[in-house]
């Protein structure tokens, strides 16, 4: 299985229909396509051989070099036993390389692509007397452009025929249609380039330069950024860059014999995303900062998390106290959030009555937030601490030190958190030390501009003390006013608000194991782990379903699976769960990704018209129902007939975990029951 | 019947506190026993006149006056300002 | 001439002293309602003597107790304490506030199960549980407190018998200053012991360790005690957890807080002795302040307040039966509710307040029940204007205890009722009858 896989990943897939295709394309030419298999399975040995992880291996991610570097091969190379060792020798070269790389490339962030295949062609090329350029097929009567893009494709597998290449579009369109889409568009580009270039290019150059925009035109416009107007600009953009690269490297690879083949490519996306790096903002093109899926899928994902999970950060920050306080100055709000420091929170504590002291409230004592707890609002590393400023008498303000004991954090580059106010000598942590959400910063205070004890709590893009504010978002946390968990909120004054208190809900899926469901009497299996990656995946048959357990939410961050999948059932039913207990549990809401709930039919029709057309999810509301067992019901706000589109319902049972999931769309009903032993 | 001489030696005032320079107690009364004091005073020792007189200035309707009387004059006997023996007289007798 | 109105005449000798009895009474502010609902409609309805509780005080005490340990402690689990007061009514509106339930003996836990509460939301504490009150527990995944070594032996061989593993807390006994020890229940800390238990209990492997308990005493008015306490509960958390890798899912530190009564040998009175619970959660969450780490490390703090909230949600209605003048000078008021009802009169100080404005002075008067025994004193020392025959006297703060404790001597027990958030009123507990009272009792056929 994971041989075809080898073959799927050049795309960027693990589909085996996809890597059958392309195989089946490389056996055109028997003698290429049969080096490719050769070298697929050297590569399999040598990874077996040095250990590497079984479930990378498994995904095709240590093949796909091998593979192409065994189709350059057969492709270029004289036909001779040294030709055959050096492909022994190159393919373990490439699963080297690939190990190697991989592990800078999470680093960086830059992805691998198939550097290592150049590398070591380029290097075998040292090695050989001389290279020999596959010729390209004839038209077969096509028109120029087509028959360009389909000897393209069919170049990426070094066989490049209009034949062969048809195979691979296919291959492409069984990936993405968006993606086919963009890849035609970088073709058109190339065939304009051709055209428009008086010096003619001979027909393998054509061929590769079609190739080389083509592949970046799909790569820059949907894989790696969002897709959208502004992604669809950046590729063709890129692909300029990419041609310009193409033609100005020609010549100097011909002079020195060494094959260009998809090198241009690289340079160009690394180029762009390197540059696109350096922006001030991520967005349009917003940046693929997720697993990378096809063009629809990063759409789709990345849509529902701005619904669900807000643009702005990664970071999910939670409030940065405990129990329930009231924002008594917000945003933009008073004498003090103005300007650079319009986004800021101020809190205090309020009881019954809506009173901030007690007794007599002549005090700072009296007040109900003096000396309470001030914790961590996300994980992050302490980078300032500023103590020993005296708390202030009530009604008199410390001009001087303006925002007494203070500590900020460190959560993300360009991303840092103050607290400030604090009370002197409470201060619990010392810069450097790393802190986790909830833990004990200090005491709320009154020291600084503070006429009456409160805390300040901003958000800013460095470490500086009175930096400018960020805008803020609280994540995850429950409005008191109204009893919801609100996924994305940004509080203003009189709003009350609490975090979710971590309980004992439990899905009852630990990490390495398996649990058993049946759905109309069929059994399925549901397996939880942990990817090389380190996210948590819920594994069903060929689907995949990417979570976050944190101590207070459970969450569904996506769902990669075969339309049919029991994950989706699982998603819509569960999609994000407060993990607190209690009788008064707070509702929440949250979006569903379209995709999965559009008809088959309508699918591909979506996908085109999705990049460029805001669709939004389905906003389901969740509540959960008070009794013995735990009770989640969903319903969706939009109805049809009076009725919602979709209602969910999931069941979990003390010691036990989920025991049943269902959803009702569109009045077709399907549940999932644990088998219990 | 003889009210000794405690009673007599009192300081009344009419906010109805009561010194006894005897012993250098102080007492508060209220107004019906501001009258009491007063009329115990003016020599009205027999119970009917004591009654009459309470009905005369209070609205005493329904309520058991023989008995605060007698719960009066016992506090007096109590706190020694009345001899420990006396007793009020059934109508009005001149000792 | 227009009559003045009538009172009892009064004469009444100023005390030297420690202060005037008299110059300190507060102004009697009449209590003409509970929540709303008018005295003289509630006996009117239920009878005389009656107790009353009001569910806006219940809840309102609930959610304070609740609110201000928020603040302070991430996870934080109230159980109520069915001893103080076991009413069905006032446990399910507890239990609907989200309050788990704390029992000591096999009655209560039953009594807890039929409320509906969930078998692993009890706590069960106490001396004295019989091997069918463990089996129960362990069934259920109730929480046992181990109070004894008898018992942590017995607790295993029970647990071994159902197959089960259950996870257990053991109650230690600290010694904290200003307050006598309870060393009768649990395991002392200072001496050893509780280390001693710990490791026995390990070396059984039968039972999981996953919680301290520690019930400093009653109506404790410093919190200071608290902080030690809870320093020393801290601290021995951090040995069993480094020592033994144990994290503990919850530190219980008991009930024991003070509601606005005044002890009978206190001085200061109720409003300016009794602690705020933001003074006890200062005291018992700097206490814990050696336990750091994200909210998810840290335990449970669980408390099993009973008092500090029902306390003051009670009320006793009563009426003046009799008057009469005592040769020491005082005036004995005879109630038709005596010790036999209001067990907590043997050490409160109770307030006592009059359902109308009484005219004139108030007077040091002594208030009996109805029973023909010495020791019926309702309230004594009390400074009360005269009050005739068929008035009625609101006794406050009677919440706890009293309807738990009561005995059904000479008379019967009355009604107890409460009042709702909207006016609303109805029966927690009927009046008893003879005829239940006889339904007991058997005559054997020789008699």
């Amino acid at each position: 299985m994971d041989l075809i896989r080898s073959w799927s990943q050049i795309l960027f897939s693990r589909d085996l229909v996809v890597g059958g295709l392309l195989l089946v394309a490389s056996l055109l030419d028997p003698w290429v396509g049969l080096h490719g298999l050769l070298a697929a399975l050297v590569a399999r040995a040598v990874a077996a051989a040095l250990g590497l992880a079984p479930l990378v291996v498994g995904e095709g991610l240590f093949g796909y070099n091998a593979v192409l570097f065994g189709l350059g091969v057969g492709a270029m190379l004289p036909h001779g036993t040294w030709s055959e060792a050096l492909l022994f020798a190159g393919s373990a070269l490439t699963v080297v390389l690939t190990a190697a790389l991989r592990d800078n490339g999470l680093r960086t962030g830059l992805p691998t692509l198939s550097a290592p295949f150049l590398i070591a062609l380029w290097l075998v090329w040292s090695a050989s007397p001389e290279l020999v350029q596959p010729v390209p097929g004839p038209d077969r009567g096509l028109p120029e452009p087509v028959a360009l893009g389909l000897r393209a494709l069919g170049a990426l597998l070094f066989v490049p025929r209009v034949e062969a290449g048809a195979l691979v579009l296919l291959a492409l369109l069984r990936w993405s249609r968006q993606g086919t889409v963009l890849g035609a568009a970088g073709v058109l580009a190339a065939w304009a380039v051709i055209e428009a270039v008086p010096v003619p290019l001979d027909p393998s150059q054509a061929t590769l330069l079609a190739l080389n925009l083509g592949l970046v035109s799909v790569a820059l416009g949907g894989v790696w950024f969002v897709p959208s107007w502004a992604s669809l600009a950046l590729g063709a953009g890129a692909a300029g860059l990419t041609a310009l690269v193409s033609l100005g490297a020609a010549p100097v690879a011909a002079r020195l014999g060494l094959p260009l083949a998809i090198a241009p490519f690289h340079v160009g996306v690394w180029a762009v995303l390197l540059a696109m790096r350096q922006r001030a903002e991520d967005r349009s093109p917003r940046s693929v900062d997720f697993l990378p899926g096809t063009p629809e899928e990063n759409l789709q994902y990345y849509r529902t998390r701005l619904a669900r999970f807000g643009a702005r950060y990664d970071v999910r920050f939670r409030a940065p106290v405990r129990g329930t306080w009231v924002v008594t100055q917000g945003r933009g709000d008073g004498p003090t959030h103005r300007n650079e420091w319009e986004h800021a929170l101020d809190l205090e504590v309020a009881d019954a009555d809506g009173r901030l002291a007690r007794d007599e409230g002549t005090t700072a004592e009296q007040h109900l937030c003096w000396h309470l707890p001030v914790v961590a609002c996300a994980d992050g590393v302490v980078a300032k601490v500023i103590d020993g400023v005296p708390d202030n008498p009530l009604g008199q303000v410390d001009l001087d030190d303006n925002w007494g004991n203070v500590v900020v954090l460190w959560h993300a580059p360009g991303l840092h958190s103050l607290v400030a106010h604090l009370s002197p000598r409470t201060i619990a942590v010392v810069e450097g030390q790393r802190v986790k959400t909830g833990e004990v910063l200090g005491l709320c205070g009154s020291s600084g501009r503070s006429p009456r004890p409160h805390l300040h709590w901003q958000l800013q893009a460095t470490p500086q003390v009175g930096a400018p504010t960020l805008p803020l978002e609280l994540h995850d946390v429950v409005d008191a006013a109204k009893g919801e968990v609100r996924g994305t909120w940004t509080p203003t004054t009189d709003d009350r608000l609490r975090n979710l208190v971590p309980g004992e809900v439990d899905l009852g899926l630990p990490p390495g194991t398996e649990a058993t469901f049946e759905e109309d009497g069929r059994p399925v299996v549901i397996r939880s782990e942990i990817d090389p990656w380190g996210r948590r995946v819920l594994v069903c048959g060929d689907g995949r379903t990417y979570h976050g357990l944190h101590d207070d939410l459970f969450v569904v961050y996506d769902t990669l699976a075969p339309p049919g999948s029991p994950l989706h059932v699982l998603h819509a039913a569960l999609a994000r769960l407060p993990l607190e207990d209690g009788e008064r549990s707070p509702t929440w809401s949250d979006h569903l990704p379209p995709r999965t709930l559009v008809p088959p039919w309508l699918r591909p029709l979506q996908d085109a018209v999705a990049p460029f057309v805001p669709l939004e999810g389905l906003h389901v509301r969740y509540r959960r129902v008070p009794g013995d067992r735990a009770v989640i019901e969903g319903r969706s706000d939009r109805e049809r007939g009076g009725v919602p589109v979709l209602t969910t319902r999931a069941v979990l049972a003390p010691g036990v975990g989920l025991i049943e999931a269902s959803q009702t769309l569109r009045g077709v009903t399907r549940t999932l029951r644990r088998r219990v032993p | 019947m003889n009210l000794g001489t405690r009673l007599g030696d009192l300081a009344i005032s009419d906010s109805g506190f009561v010194f006894d320079p005897y012993t250098g107690a102080s007492f508060t009364v209220n107004a019906t026993g501001l009258h009491l004091l007063r009329a115990l005073k003016d020599g009205v020792i027999d119970r009917a006149g004591l009654l009459a007189g309470l009905d005369e200035a209070f609205d005493v309707d329904g309520a058991d006056a023989g008995r605060d009387v007698d719960d009066f004059l016992g506090q007096l006997r109590r706190y020694e300002l009345l001899p420990r023996d006396f007793e009020l007289g059934a109508s009005e007798v001149t000792p | 001439m227009t009559r003045r109105p009538y009172e009892r005449p009064i004469i009444v000798r100023h005390e030297s002293g420690l202060g005037n009895k008299l110059s300190r009474v507060p102004a009697l502010r009449p209590q003409e309602e509970i929540d709303g609902v008018s005295v003289e409609e509630l006996v009117k309805t239920y009878g005389s003597p009656l107790f009353v509780f009001s569910e806006q005080t219940l809840v309102q005490r609930q959610r304070a107790l609740a609110d201000a340990f928020a603040v302070r402690w991430p996870k934080v689990r109230t159980a109520w304490s069915y001893k103080t007061n076991y009413l069905d009514g006032i446990c399910r509106v507890l239990h609907r506030e989200g309050a788990w339930a704390e029992v000591v003996s096999e009655m209560e836990l039953d009594k807890a199960l039929h409320n509906g509460v969930r078998p692993d939301h009890i706590h069960f504490n106490g001396p004295f549980k019989p091997e069918s009150a463990l089996e129960k527990a362990f069934r259920g995944g109730t929480l046992v407190h181990l109070d004894n070594f008898d018992e942590l032996r017995r607790a295993e061989q029970v647990a071994t018998r159902l197959g089960k593993r259950p996870g257990v807390a053991i109650r230690l006994s600290v010694a904290a200053e200003g307050i006598p020890p309870w060393t009768r229940f649990g395991f002392h800390l200072e001496s050893g012991q509780a280390r001693d238990a710990v490791r026995r209990l390990l070396a059984g492997d039968k039972l999981d360790l996953v919680g301290l308990h520690c019930h400093l005493g009653t109506f404790l008015l410093d919190p200071a005690a608290y902080r030690e306490a809870a320093g020393k509960l801290a601290a021995f958390a951090e040995e069993l957890r480094t020592e033994h890798g144990i994290r503990l899912q919850f530190i219980d530190i008991g009930g024991g807080f003070a509601s606005h009564n005044a002890l009978k040998a206190q001085y200061l009175p109720a409003e300016q002795a009794t602690p705020s619970f933001e003074q006890y959660a200062d005291a018992v969450c700097d206490g814990l302040r050696a336990l750091q780490g994200p909210p998810k490390e840290l335990p449970t703090l669980v408390l099993e307040t009973g008092r500090a909230i029902v306390d003051d949600a009670g009320y006793l209605i009563t009426t003046v039966h009799a008057t009469r003048r005592l040769p020491d000078g005082r005036r004995g008021v005879v109630l038709d509710a005596g010790v036999n009802v209001l067990f907590t009169a043997w050490w409160y100080r109770h307030d006592v307040v009059p359902t109308r404005h009484l005219a004139g002075i108030p007077e040091p008067t002594v208030l009996y029940g109805p029973l023909c025994m010495n020791i019926d004193v309702v309230r004594d020392a009390l400074p009360l204007p005269p009050v005739e025959a068929g008035d009625r006297l609101v006794l406050r703060n009677v919440g706890a205890y009293n309807v738990t404790q009561w005995m059904q001597f000479i008379t019967l027990r009355p009604a107890v009722v409460m009042v709702g958030r909207n006016g609303q009123h109805g029966l927690l507990r009927k009046p008893e009858t003879l005829e239940a009272l006889t339904s007991w009792e058997e005559v054997p056929e020789w008699i």
